[in-house]
């Protein structure tokens, strides 16, 4: 019974927060001789281990209900053999004599600390200040609207309501009025954008599935909280947007760095069959046409994945500005130490008529092993070349279809032999 | 049941509050609800570690069966340690659990944690990818504690190694903590760092 008090008492402490925790609980702080280290109140219906330790015996006994050890030393401990009531503690604590935290107030009982939280609950100075007004005042039902008096009784308050019907209305009707005005006012605060969400938001209320309109203030809440989603939604879209130019960025450098790879690619695998596309002819022959030093190169080529390297020279014959003159010149690669100097083999050009197949002008050359031309190339590309100074007639290339839609094409295949 | 946990949590707030540690600021422990159910514990990283300098904040959940089970606690803030998880902020602590007595109280746990942080225990690892980092890599390890320290728990050792990484891998569209927790997985490689996450 006493501890069914006790229980009673405490959670009616809980609730009261930190204030009450100061005031009460805390100032019933026991000594730690008296404490028990689970709960760690005093001592109730104190038991003492063989291990030396006390504990409330509830405490012990929910414990040991999941362990077998002691909750200071883990030494082992069975409820049967290793613990025992502990009287004489029992007995010190009740004799302690402790003052109601609320003798400030005026109470005077001293209990044990057993007690404490019992006489708490009950104490009589234990009140909230308010509730100690003895006299009872009913407020008219119209105090919301403003109506200030206040009745003794029901029938009293029934009576007034049945008089005063008029000035009630007439307070209604301020009230109303006032509300309206606010209103008005709150909305002409918004701004159109807010209204335009307003109208949104209202817009199920026509279907008759809710029969009042949210109040104002759950509105201006909720469009709140649409706005803020707003925000962190365009947030979130302009970090994808970041992402985005990001990854395209690297896949247009991926896709360029494989073209590049791709010709690269080309030319170390053609065999020493290139085909030599001239984009932009009219503008390159032009050029040319101005300043006969201009000549064009092609990429360096391979005869074999790590064979001899060679380019190929169009340029207008010095000799002859009539002519185009078409060199092949060989390159520097990193297995030049390699080779078989000089180069020997077989050189075949084609300067190939777009329009007329038959009309590809073919040559053939064989190298000679005598001409610096075919030694190991000493510098990035061989100054000398070998070829035709006279290759072809440059109106002949102009007219007779071998430009078509400004590309010339010269086919070279080189063979060593 | 519920009582006596209210309670004893009551008693240990207050018997916190006065300690020596909550004094000289290397722990702190305050409320989150009213109900006294669930706390917000708060420990300094231990000097000499790569966790000094750090603030290091931790979820209390009180059982209603506490003191005789164990509160549940875990880091919320994120760190590098081999006992704690990275992702989750779990704990492997062995007075978490099995080991856990009545007679322990919310301080004697901070520090114990305290005390976890000084020495991790990796043969009991709760993240084995920072574990094996522990063992095999004790410098790419705490270099990586570091810096986590000084990104998440507002240390003050900025590690420059770490942070141009990241960055680098900012530059390439990944979200921050994917790339560092990447980065930290992978031993700072980062080529292996975004294998990972491309792939």
């Amino acid at each position: 019974m006493d501890r069914n008090r006790a229980k009673d008492a405490s959670e009616g402490i809980a609730p009261m927060g930190i204030t009450a925790l100061n005031e009460t609980v805390l100032s019933n702080q026991p000594e730690s001789r008296y404490e028990c280290p689970v709960c760690l109140n005093w001592l109730r219906d104190p038991v003492i281990t063989t291990c030396g330790h006390k504990f409330c015996k509830s405490c012990i006994t929910s414990w040991l209900q999941n362990s077998g050890h002691c909750p200071i030393d883990n030494i082992n401990l069975s409820m049967k053999v290793d613990i025992f009531p502990d009287n004489y503690t029992k007995r010190e604590i009740q004799e302690q004599r402790m003052n109601c935290p609320f003798s400030a107030k005026g109470c005077t009982v001293k209990v044990t600390p057993l007690d404490l939280d019992a006489h708490i609950a009950v104490c009589e100075y234990n009140q909230p200040e308010t509730s100690s007004q003895p006299e009872i005042h009913i407020p008219c039902s119209f105090k919301p609207a403003g109506c200030k008096e206040t009745f003794d009784s029901q029938d009293e308050m029934n009576q007034h309501l049945n008089n005063d019907t008029q000035s009630h209305m007439n307070l209604l009707m301020n009230a109303y009025s006032e509300m309206k005005i606010n209103n008005d006012m709150s909305n002409a605060n918004m701004d159109t954008k807010e209204q335009e969400a307003m109208a949104l938001w209202d817009a199920p209320d026509k279907d008759g599935n809710q029969t009042s309109s949210p109040p104002l203030n759950n509105t201006s809440a909720l469009i709140r909280a649409l706005y803020e989603r707003v925000v962190v939604l365009e947030q979130r879209n302009r970090e994808q947007d970041i992402v985005i130019a990001n990854i395209s960025k690297q896949l247009s450098a991926f896709a360029v760095a494989k073209m590049k790879q791709n010709n690269e690619m080309l030319l170390r695998y053609c065999m020493g069959n290139y085909v030599w596309r001239i984009d932009n002819f009219k503008t390159r022959l032009d050029a040319m046409l101005k300043d006969h030093y201009k000549m064009l190169y092609s990429p360096g080529f391979y005869t074999s994945p790590n064979g001899y390297r060679f380019c190929v020279r169009l340029n207008i014959s010095p000799q002859n500005t009539h002519f185009f003159a078409l060199h092949v010149h060989l390159m520097k690669t990193e297995n030049d130490d390699c080779l078989e100097w000089p180069f020997n083999g077989r050189i075949s050009f084609v300067l190939v008529n777009q329009v007329y197949p038959e009309l590809s002008q073919r040559d053939t050359m064989m190298s000679n092993t005598n001409l610096k031309a075919f030694s190991k190339p000493a510098t990035e590309i061989c100054v000398r070349g070998f070829g035709y100074t006279e290759y072809a007639v440059l109106g002949d290339v102009i007219r007779n279809g071998f430009v078509k839609d400004d590309v010339l094409i010269i086919r070279v295949n080189i063979k060593c032999v | 049941m519920a009582n006596i946990a209210a309670k004893r949590i009551k008693r240990e707030f207050k018997e916190i509050m006065k300690s020596e540690e909550v004094i000289g600021g290397s722990i702190k422990l305050g409320l989150v609800n009213e109900n006294w159910t669930e706390l917000k514990g708060e420990i300094a990283g231990p000097v000499d570690t790569p966790y000094e300098g750090g603030t290091f904040l931790l979820e209390i959940k009180v059982p209603e069966t506490y003191p005789f089970n164990p509160p549940k606690i875990r880091f919320l803030t994120k760190i590098w340690h081999p006992n704690v998880s990275s992702v989750t902020g779990a704990i492997c602590l062995d007075i978490l659990k099995d080991q856990w007595a009545a007679a322990l109280t919310l301080r004697t746990v901070l520090l114990s944690l305290q005390a976890l942080l000084s020495a991790g225990e990796p043969n009991d690892p709760q993240d084995a990818v920072v574990a094996k980092q522990f063992r095999e890599n004790p410098r790419l390890f705490t270099m990586t504690a570091r810096h986590w320290t000084n990104v998440y728990a507002g240390g003050p050792n900025i590690v420059h190694e770490c942070n141009s990484k990241v960055q680098r891998m900012l530059d390439m569209g990944i979200d921050e903590h994917q790339a560092r927790v990447a980065l930290s997985s992978y031993d700072w490689d980062l080529e292996r760092a975004t294998e990972q996450l491309f792939g």
